[in-house]
């Protein structure tokens, strides 16, 4: 402020020593105080216009200093303005040490800025207005190879500016200086120099002008940014990559959202979600809406206890007190919008719906379910009457048949005993009034009476082993096989070779058993009983891991194209007067091994032997 | 010393032809002078408890031994037995039971009551006259009953 103040009294002086106001006055002493002036405006035009360059303010202040000394010597003695030179005198005398002082300041800023140029990390480059460099810091020598003799002097686009944007940079300065604008001055800009090995370098470039002597001077700051580049072509690829993840994420979220939403609402089975613990429909679905008859809205503004009939509700809050957990399921009944019941198989699962524990809920109608399920219920209740029924009738009827086999057994052979025993007496008493065809024709009564008593007791027998109950025990076949050859023994004599194996122990009843083996061996002697060489062999053999036991006879055999009969009641294949019988015994057998939860079956040629084979799995 | 006294054979049995062709076979065995033909199991009650037609009779003259039909009209053969087994004066008695076939529901029932044999009456004439004589046979001249005395 004092530096302003002193050049605004300066100048008053000259202001006044120029109007020539002074009467007195040689040509000599008026171009001095000429030069003077000048020297002071410059001066002042140099203070005011900040411009700092000492080096031009000392030429000026010793310009203006060797003008003073002249005007001193001179101006005193031969004008009258000696106060106010004299003043003037004080006022420059008092500037000029300001200045001093100030340029002592300026030297030691000067320093100050040398300094940083030269350890500044950054490369400074200062061009004048022509373009050429003037300053070049070590930081610029180190980054572009360059050493600052080299290059002082040089253009700056021959240096560092590449090609392709030389013309640019030429004609920005120019612009600049015609026009006063320019758009890369003051800001930061990205661009690539050129390393004295031709290579480029990204760099930070900012430029600033400075006007100095009426001459401009351009400052470059630039900054190697190869590294950040680097780093921020990492951070950018390292975004763009979260970036498309979280948008895949998000299409996802959205996608699952939707898929969730969808099965929710377009399920066919009724959904809801409930709030706990109101028991509010906080979400239901059109299923539900289809299958109970209310709106969405009617929907929203109940509770589940609203969708069950009165009499249940009690029963509901009771037991949804104790439940708890998810994948609760059971049946209950639900109210329609239409006052109707039906019945809903409920499956519960516990939810966090919007943040808070809620109630997710299926809802299947079972009515028609229900319904059938009772009707077969029903249906089966009947049933188990009938059996129950049909049960005592077959009781009853097989009382009755019980006590019809008794009267068959009983009535039927009192009238043959009769024809059989009065024909015997006949014989007996009237041989002498008989002749020799009378008693053949007697004793044929008798034969067919004998007969028929036979039928009646194997049909009986027949009949009693299907309804009689077995008695299973662990026997020996063998002890068997003796029995049943013991009693045939006794009764008739046994021509044939009969050889027995061991046969082994089953699962069985004996009293059963001893009539199959006496069936079967009765038969086998009797068919074989025409051979010469009779011979019956009882064996056993393993099929398929289970025993087999067979009864091998070389009678009379039978023919296969027969087969069907053979187990046929009253079913024979040979005539009786080739081998008696009444065609029972096989049907007895075959439901004897049926009953024991095995199968017989036969091979047998017309007068090569017959086998009978059988298992009893029992 | 009366008629229906010092009877041996008690034959009770509805049917005449199986009564005949019995009494035919014990007389081929000459058993049939103390025998006594019952028709049916009233008239057979009658005569052993002395009732009715038999009031008479003494009833410590017991039969050797009773031939007992089972299937009979009015009292049948198991009554008869029961009435015979539950009195102290007759349980002793031998009884034979007489069946027409071995499929005869009463026939375990009767061993049960204390039946002391019983025979299949077989349709065979020879075997039947075998069976009644050996029968006979051995209730009368084998077997030897508790005294009374």
């Amino acid at each position: 402020m004092e530096k302003e103040n002193l050049i605004g009294k300066v100048l008053n002086h000259i202001a006044r020593l120029s109007k020539g106001d002074y009467t007195v006055a040689s040509s000599d002493v008026d171009s001095e105080i000429n030069s003077i002036t000048s020297s002071l405006n410059g001066l002042a035009e140099v203070m005011l216009g900040q411009t700092l360059e000492i080096r031009s303010l000392r030429q000026q202040i010793s310009a203006m200093r060797d003008s003073w000394v002249k005007v001193e010597n001179n101006i005193t003695a031969k004008t009258g303005f000696g106060d106010e030179i004299n003043s003037l005198k004080t006022d420059v005398a008092q500037f000029m040490d300001t200045v001093e002082s100030q340029r002592v300041e300026l030297h030691d800023s000067q320093e100050q800025i040398n300094t940083i140029f030269k350890y500044a990390p950054d490369a400074v480059v200062v061009i004048d207005s022509q373009g050429r460099i003037v300053r070049w810091n070590p930081a610029a020598e180190n980054k572009f190879g360059w050493s600052e003799q080299e290059v002082i002097g040089q253009y700056l686009h021959d240096i560092l500016v590449p090609d392709r944007f030389r013309e640019q940079h030429v004609q920005g300065i120019k612009r600049f200086l015609k026009t006063g604008v320019a758009k890369f001055l003051n800001r930061s800009v990205q661009m690539p120099a050129l390393h004295k090995n031709k290579k480029e370098v990204e760099m930070e470039l900012t430029i600033s002008p400075a006007k100095l002597n009426d001459q401009y001077f351009f400052i470059a700051f630039l900054r190697d940014i190869t590294e950040r580049l680097k780093h921020e072509e990492i951070i950018r690829r390292l975004n763009r990559t979260l970036e498309e993840r979280v948008q895949e994420r998000t299409v996802q979220l959205e996608y699952s959202e939707e898929k969730y939403r969808n099965l929710f609402e377009n399920n066919p089975m009724a959904l809801w979600v409930l709030e706990l613990p109101s028991l509010r429909f906080l979400d239901v679905n059109d299923s539900a809406l289809l299958q109970y008859g209310y709106t969405r809205e009617e929907f929203l503004s109940m509770t589940a206890f609203d969708i069950r009939p009165p009499e249940d509700k009690v029963m509901f809050q009771q037991l949804d007190r104790n439940a708890t957990g998810t994948n609760n399921k059971g049946i209950w009944r639900h109210l329609k919008k239409d006052g109707s019941t039906i019945y809903a198989e409920v499956t519960v699962h516990e939810i966090t719906y919007e943040g808070k524990p809620s109630r997710f809920v299926l809802s299947n109608d079972v009515t028609e379910r229900k319904k059938m399920e009772d009707q077969i219920l029903e249906l089966n209740r009947r049933l188990e009457e009938r059996v129950v029924e049909r049960t005592k009738e077959l009781v009853v009827a097989n009382k009755e048949l019980e006590s019809f086999s008794y009267s068959v057994s009983h009535d039927l052979r009192v009238p043959l005993r009769a024809i059989n025993g009065y024909s015997q007496i006949l014989i007996e008493d009237y041989a002498d009034k008989l002749d020799a065809e009378g008693i053949r024709l007697l004793n044929i009564v008798k034969a067919n009476a004998k007969k028929m008593g036979q039928l009646v007791d194997d049909l009986l027998s027949f009949s009693r082993i299907g309804k009689r109950e077995l008695n299973y025990v662990n026997i020996n076949l063998n002890s068997i096989v003796d029995n049943v050859v013991n009693d045939l023994k006794r009764t008739e004599s046994i021509r044939a070779d009969l050889r027995i194996h061991s046969l082994g122990e089953v699962y069985g009843d004996p009293a059963v058993l001893q009539l199959l083996f006496q069936n079967l061996i009765s038969n086998a002697i009797k068919y074989s009983s025409k051979s010469d060489k009779a011979k019956i062999e009882i064996g056993t053999m393993q099929q398929d891991g289970v025993p087999v036991y067979y009864i091998k006879d070389n009678g009379v055999g039978f023919n296969m194209a027969y087969y069907d009969k053979l187990f046929g009641v009253f079913q024979r294949l040979h005539r009786d007067d080739e081998f008696e019988g009444t065609g029972v015994g096989l049907a007895i057998s075959h439901r004897i091994v049926e009953r024991h939860g095995g199968k017989i079956w036969a091979e047998g040629k017309v007068n090569d032997g017959a086998t009978f084979f059988f298992t009893l799995t029992q | 010393m009366n008629v229906s006294d010092g009877i041996e054979i008690l034959l009770v049995e509805d049917n005449m032809s199986d009564a005949e062709l019995t009494i035919r076979a014990l007389k081929k065995r000459n058993l049939t002078n103390r025998l006594i033909h019952l028709k049916d199991g009233a008239e057979a009650l009658d005569f052993i408890f002395c009732q009715g037609e038999f009031v008479n009779r003494n009833i410590n003259n017991v039969p050797k031994v009773i031939l007992l039909d089972l299937k009979m009209p009015r009292i049948n053969g198991i009554e008869v037995l029961t009435k015979l087994r539950s009195d102290e004066r007759t349980k002793c008695i031998p009884v034979v039971v007489l069946t027409s076939s071995k499929e005869d529901p009463d026939v375990e029932a009767c061993y049960k009551l204390g039946a002391n044999s019983y025979i299949v009456k077989p349709v065979e004439f020879d075997d039947f006259m075998k069976a009644v004589s050996e029968l006979g046979f051995y209730w009368l001249l084998l077997n030897h009953p508790p005294q009374n005395d």
